[in-house]
């Protein structure tokens, strides 16, 4: 038998009644709204989750746990009473690891460590800023000693004298190896090494994003310099005179949408040549903003992104 | 067959839980936040182009509120100005800003204190929100999370945290200062980073982890050289509204 009109519309409003009070429901009771998690392949959305999180199947588990355990070995990180392995999709990143949780009896988290799919250690911290501990390092040139022989031990392949930084607080030190290649920097690349002001290990960080091929012509500096300058009068109009071109070198960079709202709100899992042209402001202009960076292609002198120095 | 007897129970049963939910909801949803971003001064209304990075920041910060149980409301643009964040700071007990910071001279009184720059939809001339102005209108409440995403106001002479009532120590594991938590940055931070590394803190927040560790593994993102965060508060507080010590394996 045929619905009538009537029943159809009834059907249709106790449909809406339904989903309306679902929807209510779920808004009263707090489930977080955003991309919901599953394709990984979806772009990461501003607000929305950042990491996928799957269980690591049983045969590889063994080989992360083993790998993990070595590394937090040399970390001189303490045993935990269980170790969580999980596969994460990094949708901001672009990139997935293996993340191994440590916990005490109690189900606390002592340290976490990340692995790449070589086994390799890409990142590991120990929670809990138990900053006291044994005699506190002498100076920087004593954490960059000591820095050093932990990337050493970590199998890190550093060269030079790294970075070092005090951090505020008495909450140690940072030492750092940033990346270059071929002579031009890799902004945010490279190993970091926190330390606690006892020198021992607070974190590690190894970041190597993906190159795009090296373009085969790269723009001059005073043309890169010229497109720069012309783009800041387009960007700036009338507030141009107060902003002006304080450095200009070719990096490593991650395309963004700083300038280009339709561009995916993460930056670009692999870095492209460009020139690195760095604005300061001056006047009015100032009062709100310090400084910004253009990217432009090295090859084109296309805008493919940019940052802002409030 | 038409809408029977077990589709309208359910939709009872919905509205009932939804109605459950309301009815226990106002004690969560009281906790307010505020979440402001300046978007103006680098906007078509100012310049030639959109910066896109305070409405990102401004929609993570929006969301990591919500989820952590505050009422939270989001400003910007002209909705933005030093007499509203005055006007809802006392209600605050989660705040949120982004926007041009640092330590400016304060000329009633001839001192410099932590502030920040509203918005107001000013291309330029905007107001200075002091943390004295703030401390004044919040007279000593408490308050839970605060996150200054401007450049400076993390630094170890910084006067903000004082403003909200957030005690400039960090309450390691074994140790507790109360359910709050300030974030800020030190010297002058990009948007590039600090917007990594707020999408790695909200990101870490949502699955359980306490504050402190949300920080320390936001401290694991790619941040351009020199770039610097700093804490304040309990790491082991989990972060979500009310005055209550909640935490779910603290101490």
């Amino acid at each position: 038998m045929h619905a009538s009109v009537p029943d159809a519309l009834r059907r249709r409003g106790a449909r809406l009644a339904t989903a309306l009070v679902v929807a209510g429901a779920a808004i009263a009771i707090g489930l977080p709204g955003g991309t919901p998690p599953g394709d990984a392949a979806d772009r990461y959305v501003a607000g929305g989750p950042v990491a996928e999180r799957s269980p690591v199947g049983a045969a590889r588990a063994a080989a992360v746990l083993a790998a993990a355990r070595t590394f937090r070995s040399r970390l001189g990180l303490p045993e935990p009473a269980a170790s969580r392995a999980e596969r994460v999709t990094d949708r901001f990143a672009g990139t997935t690891y293996d993340e191994v949780t440590g916990t005490d009896v109690a189900g606390r988290a002592l340290h976490l460590q990340r692995l790449d799919d070589r086994g390799r250690l890409v990142a590991a911290v120990a929670f809990g800023w138990q900053a006291t501990g044994g005699r506190p390092l002498a100076d920087a040139r004593a954490a960059g000693a000591r820095g050093g022989r932990l990337a050493v031990d970590l199998g890190f392949a550093v060269a030079g004298s790294p970075d070092v930084l005090k951090l505020p607080d008495d909450a140690g030190w940072t030492v750092a190896w940033p990346r270059i290649v071929d002579g031009i920097p890799v902004p945010g690349d490279g190993i970091r090494i926190d330390l606690w002001a006892d020198g021992r290990p607070h974190a590690v960080v190894r970041t190597e994003r993906a190159l795009a091929p090296r373009p085969a012509t790269i723009l001059a500096a005073a043309a890169a310099r010229a497109r720069a300058v012309k783009e800041l009068a387009d960007l700036f109009g009338g507030h141009a005179a107060e902003i002006g071109v304080s450095a200009l070198a070719l990096g490593w960079v991650a395309p963004n949408d700083a300038f280009d709202a339709a561009a995916p709100d993460a930056p670009g899992a692999t870095l492209r040549l460009a020139w690195v042209a760095e604005a300061r402001t001056a006047g009015a202009l100032a009062e709100s903003l310090r400084a910004v960076r253009l990217y432009l292609d090295a090859e084109t002198g296309a805008l493919i992104g940019g940052d802002v120095l409030r | 067959m038409h809408a029977g007897p077990w589709t309208r129970r359910l939709a009872i049963l919905l509205l009932a839980a939804s109605l459950a939910a309301l009815a226990a909801g106002p004690a969560r949803a009281a906790y307010q936040a505020t979440v402001d971003s300046n978007t103006t001064a680098f906007s078509f209304n100012c310049i030639s182009i959109n910066d896109t990075y305070p409405a990102k920041m401004l929609a993570a910060a929006i969301a990591g509120y919500r989820n952590l149980g505050y009422a939270t409301t989001g400003y910007s643009g002209a909705q933005f100005t030093r007499s509203h964040v005055l006007a809802r700071t006392p209600y605050d007990w989660g705040y949120y800003v982004h926007s041009h910071g640092d330590h400016y001279y304060n000329p009633s009184d001839g001192k410099r204190y932590a502030g920040f720059k509203e918005d107001a939809g000013r291309c330029t001339g905007a107001a200075t929100v002091f943390s004295k102005d703030v401390k004044s209108a919040r007279q000593g409440r408490a308050s839970n999370l605060v996150i200054m995403s401007t450049c400076h106001l993390g630094e170890t002479n910084t006067t903000m945290p004082d403003a909200f009532a957030i005690p400039k120590t960090k309450a390691r594991t074994g140790a507790w200062a109360g359910p709050n938590f300030y974030l800020g940055y030190i010297g002058e931070a990009w948007d590039s980073d600090e917007f990594t590394f707020e999408t790695r803190f909200w990101s870490a927040l949502g699955p359980g982890w306490g504050v402190g560790e949300a920080y320390d593994i936001a401290k694991l993102g790619a941040f351009n050289p020199g770039f610097g965060a700093n804490w304040y508060g309990s790491y082991v507080w989990n972060g979500r509204a009310g005055p209550l010590p909640t935490c779910p394996a603290c101490l």
